[in-house]
């Protein structure tokens, strides 16, 4: 149980700093999916604790299964638009003072 | 006059209040000639019949409205009502003239008729809400008024004018919102007299200080007065700025404990405020200008009584009390005699060279009143003010000294003649092809009138009151004018030099300016600011922030 | 079946329903969406009444009680905010229906703008009356996932403030999700009315209140979390900002709200409350003083929602220093007339934008020819901004004061008077630009700007979202009005401990 409980820290924190260090698109992405996975992996772990088991914790993983699927698939749409447009960079923010960008 | 009967009454003060809104719809209609101006006049029309008809303790409650408002007429709501209602009517029939452009636009009439309502309701406002409310609504208006013309200049005066206005409406907030306890209930006058203490009473002093134009927070007053169209200025001389005083009478406690030296401070701020006023009016050139800057004189004098009003002394209620009889009369003094002033100096700038000289003469009249000759209004504003000063205990040194003020005004008026003498701009006397005789000289006479006749029909003959004025008051008003004229002839003998030198001084000249670019330091600040916000916006310092968030959360929570 | 569960059930199926109708039959959606806009704010009216005749209900969805089945809780709070996603809503629609976007100029499919609009108001409808901390997480990726559709169709700058705001909702979404998961494992329910109070100050609980808290900061761009508002609201289409700035962000808001009152009261001590104010006090300072350096006119009013959303996070301190009742009404009616002025703001700004062809503060000289409407409309939105009285902004702030005087908190008092300083400078700086008859730099403007600064006369299109814009800035006035009665049913909030 424990080392179950370990493992979706773990995970926690690699997605925590995938997200925020990576520059590509798809890892900061998929950073993002192993972050979800970890609190799938506590949920599950929660599950297993009580007795008799508790089905309420898996009700909810599936139903967050399908939602990481649909905003994975949005997400991955969101970059394929940016990508196919040749930005090269697609952080405006970042680039030019957030007083000058135009509306 | 026989009485009404009493739901007539309650009634007539309803449609005094009402009119103004009534009247917004009816802005989808505009007169070929005159745009909105008769709309805008029959507005205030019945607030004049409720000054002059509805009697003392008329009450109209609203008991559903937040909290129950209570709008009542009493001795010193019909000394502000009174010139309002006349003043707003007859500055709108003039406008139709004045200023034919602004009264055809929806805009600038709907304006006016805020600031109409605003200014009855916090007239009758028996409650700190209403009160409240109304003075928001008159800030409001007055800013559109201010800004009518949309020059730059006109849009520089409109910011000072809600920078100023603003901290005086955040500071009357703070005042109202401790003193209305819980929700939007018991926030009657009497209720809430009772709860100001020493901080509440120093915001109240800075919101009224500030709507009066006191001297030191007088900023607005002569940029955003001129720069506003005739008739606008004469409301706002002559009307808004009075809501400053109203609200003194109706919060702070007579004679209460605030202490001698707030009292003392607002005695010599007044007094300093009606030389210095006098002092920047004669140095301008532009008769609007002259006539903001004897507003700030005038209004010093009302803060001299402001803080007669926090003295101890022997004191009635009502109108009885000298103070509060003072502050009437020169409301009603002045609120009359300033809006002909501005009505007719911009009458002057729209007349026929072929009668020119008669509309000048006629001005005379309020500039006569406005320095307190003989017979005039002026004389009353005077007397009481004498009687209020020996009331307090403080006559001994300030009535001589008064004289000195006296004669400013009086030299000031003079000036004011003089500039308008000729016409001061020959573009826009020639574009006299929209005004006809009879629009013009009909409100004209009437406001003539009422300069000379309204005072005295209200407040000369109080019996309620300490006793109006004596012979003796009328010959002593002849002293100002002796010393003006020895003063002006000792300069006219002396040098025709020293006297031009005199008019044209270079004090710093008081005139709206656009801003150009910020100082320094802010300039600096900003590129900091904006320098700062990048970074925020950065994904790593996302990260960065996240990581602060939470340990302040953590710390927080593990505090507790 | 009573009216309200009738109501409530339109409200939440309805647009769904829509939204594949109008993804369906592309040329009817217009139409389908118009008419499916009147009937939601019918239906919100219908709930309000009778949450103020009958007071809160509990409405469990197809009969299945919790915790497996999907719960509702349908009171007073829940209906102003359905009543504002109405309101804006409906405004947002006639705006979009009067814009009449041409496939040829638009950047994107228009088809696919009234779909996304629907769910995305399905999914702020259904968020409103969620009584289940995991229901909640669905309806806010529900929310997500439409609004970031419609900021990504705004244009091809939209998509990267689009990318930037899905990334950081979607972890914001995670983060909740833990401590969702936490609270769990911790209390074993999820149920918002049962979980009143019942999180204990101990490691997980705080734990898991940081990371609801956390995502739900992320989620309403409250200092220092708000990077990716400021790009994504003043990109995106006018009645998209409108919804996203006046109720998107506010959902972030009202769910906070009733999480720290709810399951958290225990951990709401004065320490955590000043730690959650102190944000709010970033929020008010740091972004009144950025919306104050903008030149643009969308950017500012896009900061402007961070600066005002600072006020309502004032509720935390205010209610733990005792004033829970006066902190609640006062914050959810400054976010009832927040949402209603700023979508008026947003809607009146897209108009003189489109007039002007340009969105630079500085060129917006004179507001003659023809779209007096829009800036009347943006005049009145900023003053219930501001909080002049009688508008809806000023009832708000009014009951936050009394709320800070009457626990004697008189620096956050001094809070709501420096933000409201900033706040009137900032609006006035556009009304300036609006009241001037010229730019100051009329040398320096582009000769391209001065051509078209005379700008035609308004078109029915222009009318049709002065109208809208006209509508919603009324509204929040009339919020004014309307609250100092309406504060009891505001007050009715199933699982708030006062």
């Amino acid at each position: 149980m424990l080392i179950y409980l370990a493992l979706a820290s773990v995970l926690f924190v690699i997605g925590l700093h995938g997200l925020f260090t990576a520059r590509n698109l798809l890892r900061r992405l998929l950073s993002l999916n192993v972050l979800t996975t970890a609190v799938f992996l506590l949920l599950v772990v929660i599950a297993r604790k009580a007795t008799p088991l508790d089905p309420v914790p898996h009700a909810m993983v599936l139903t967050g299964i399908v939602i990481a699927v649909s905003t994975t698939a949005v997400a991955l749409a969101l970059v394929e638009r940016i990508a196919l447009r040749h930005s090269p960079e697609p952080e405006p923010s970042a680039s030019t003072r957030p007083g000058e960008e135009d509306a | 006059m026989p009485a009404l009967p009493a739901d007539m009454q309650v009634l007539l003060l309803a449609v005094a209040l009402a009119m103004p809104w009534l009247m917004i719809p009816a802005l989808a209609i505009r007169t070929r000639d005159a745009g909105h101006a008769p709309a805008l006049c029959l507005a205030a029309l019945p607030a004049v019949m409720a000054a002059a008809w509805a009697p003392d303790g008329t009450l109209l409650a609203l008991p559903d409205a937040l909290g129950g408002w209570v709008f009542a007429l009493d001795a010193t709501g019909r000394a502000f009502l009174a010139p309002a209602a006349i003043v707003w009517a007859l500055a709108a029939w003039l406008a139709a003239s004045l200023a034919p452009r602004q009264v055809r636009s929806p805009a600038f009439s709907g304006l006016w008729l805020l600031g109409l309502g605003g200014n009855f309701a916090v007239i009758l406002a028996q409650d700190l809400l209403a009160l409240y409310a109304g003075l928001a609504l008159m800030t409001v208006a007055g800013l559109g008024l201010v800004a009518a013309e949309r020059t730059m200049q006109a849009v520089a005066a409109a910011r000072v004018y809600i920078g100023m206005m603003l901290v005086a409406e955040l500071a009357m907030f703070v005042a109202v919102a401790t003193l209305v306890g819980g929700g939007f209930s018991d926030a009657g006058f009497d209720t809430v007299r009772e709860r100001i203490d020493g901080p509440v009473l120093a915001l109240l002093g800075i919101a009224f200080g500030i709507k009066l134009g006191a001297l030191g927070v007088h900023a607005w007053l002569p940029r955003a007065h001129p720069v506003a169209p005739v008739p606008a200025s004469a409301v706002l001389s002559g009307l808004m700025i009075k809501s400053g005083a109203l609200g003194w009478l109706r919060l702070v406690e007579p004679a209460g404990d605030a202490g001698d030296v707030v009292a003392h401070v607002l005695l010599w701020t007044g007094f300093a405020a009606s030389l210095y006023g006098v002092a920047r009016g004669l140095h301008t050139k532009r008769a609007k200008t002259l006539l903001a800057w004897s507003s700030v004189s005038q209004m010093g004098l009302v803060t001299m009584l402001a803080g007669l009003w926090i003295l101890p002394g022997t004191r009635g209620s009502g109108l009885a009390d000298p103070v509060a009889f003072a502050i009437a009369v020169f409301v009603v003094h002045h609120g009359l005699a300033k809006a002909a002033l501005f009505l007719g100096a911009g009458l002057l700038e729209r007349t026929a060279a072929s009668r020119r000289s008669l509309v000048w003469a006629s001005l005379g009249l309020p500039a006569l009143a406005l320095a307190a000759a003989p017979g005039t209004s002026g004389v009353l504003a005077k007397s009481a003010l004498e009687q209020a000063l020996a009331a307090s205990g403080q006559a001994g040194w300030i009535v001589p000294v008064l004289y000195l003020s006296g004669t400013a005004t009086v030299v000031l008026m003079a000036r004011l003649l003089w500039l308008t003498r000729s016409p001061h701009d020959t573009a826009a006397s020639s574009d006299t092809s929209g005004v006809r005789g009879p629009a013009l000289a009909l409100p004209w006479v009437a406001m003539l009138a009422a300069v000379l006749v309204v005072p005295w029909l209200m407040l000369g003959s109080n019996t309620a009151g300490p006793t109006a004025t004596a012979p003796r008051d009328h010959a002593k008003a002849l002293v100002p004018f002796v010393l003006a004229g020895f003063a002006a002839s000792l300069t006219w003998w002396a040098d025709r030099r020293v006297q031009r030198r005199l008019l044209n001084a270079r004090l710093p000249r008081v005139q709206a300016r656009a801003v150009t670019g910020l100082p320094a330091p802010v300039r600096r600040l900003s590129l900091h600011v904006v320098r700062g916000e990048r970074w925020l916006h950065l994904w790593e310092s996302v990260g960065l922030t996240l990581i602060v968030v939470a340990a302040v959360l953590a710390a927080a929570l593990s505090l507790g | 079946m009573t009216a309200g569960d009738a109501a409530v059930i339109v409200l939440v199926s309805l647009p769904h329903a829509a939204a594949i109708a109008g993804f369906v039959w592309p040329s009817r959606a217009v139409t389908v969406s118009l008419i499916s806009a009147a009937t939601l704010m019918a239906a919100a009216l219908v709930a309000m009444h009778a949450v103020a005749g009958y007071g809160a209900w509990r409405h469990d969805v197809g009969g299945w009680e919790a915790p497996l089945g999907i719960g509702w809780t349908i009171d007073g709070v829940a209906c102003a905010l359905l009543l504002l996603t109405a309101a804006v809503g409906l405004a947002g629609s006639i705006h979009h229906a009067a814009a009449r976007v041409r496939p040829s100029t638009a950047a994107h499919d228009p088809r696919y703008f009234w779909p996304l609009w629907l769910f995305l108001w399905g999914g702020l409808n259904a968020l409103f009356v969620s009584a289940d901390l995991f229901n909640i997480f669905v309806t806010l990726e529900f929310v997500t996932v439409a609004s970031v559709g419609l900021i990504a169709l705004s244009g091809r700058l939209a998509q990267a403030a689009a990318w930037r705001y899905l990334l950081a909702t979607l972890f914001g979404s995670s983060v909740y999700l833990l401590g969702v998961a936490l609270i769990y494992g911790r209390v074993a329910a999820l149920d918002l009315p049962f979980l009143a109070q019942a999180l204990p100050a101990d490691l997980v609980g705080m734990t898991a209140a940081s990371l609801v808290t956390i995502g739900l900061l992320l989620k309403g761009a409250v200092f220092p979390l708000h990077f990716w508002l400021p790009s994504a609201h003043a990109r995106a289409l006018p009645p998209v900002s409108a919804i996203l700035s006046g109720v998107v962000v506010a959902a972030a808001f009202y769910l906070l709200a009733r999480a720290w009152l709810g399951p958290f009261r225990e951990l709401l001590t004065p320490a955590a409350g000043t730690a959650l104010g102190l944000l709010g006090a970033g929020a008010v300072l740091w972004g009144g003083l950025l919306a104050l350096l903008q030149r643009h006119l969308k950017r500012m009013i896009a900061y402007s929602t961070v600066s005002q959303l600072g006020f309502c996070m004032l509720l935390f301190p205010l209610a733990a220093a005792g004033a829970t009742q006066l902190a609640w009404t006062g914050a959810m009616v400054v976010l009832l007339a927040h949402g209603l002025s700023k979508a008026a703001c947003f809607l009146a700004a897209g108009v003189i934008v489109r007039h002007h062809r340009s969105g630079r503060v500085d060129a917006l000289g004179g507001c003659q020819q023809g779209i007096g409407l829009a800036w009347f409309a943006f005049a009145l939105a900023a003053a219930s901004l501001v909080g002049l009285p009688p508008t809806g902004g000023f009832v708000g702030k009014w009951w936050l004061a009394q709320a800070a005087i009457n626990s004697g908190a008189y620096p956050w008092l001094a809070l709501l008077v420096a933000g409201t300083l900033l706040t009137a400078a900032y609006l006035w700086r556009v009304l300036e630009a609006a009241i001037r008859t010229g730019p100051p730099d009329e040398a320096r403007r582009p000769a391209a700007i001065a051509a078209h600064r005379e700008g035609a006369p308004a078109t029915p299109s222009d009318r049709g979202m002065m109208i809208a814009a006209l509508g919603l800035a009324l509204g929040a006035v009339a919020v004014g009005a309307a609250a100092p009665p309406l504060a009891p049913v505001l007050s009715s909030a199933i699982g708030v401990t006062w």
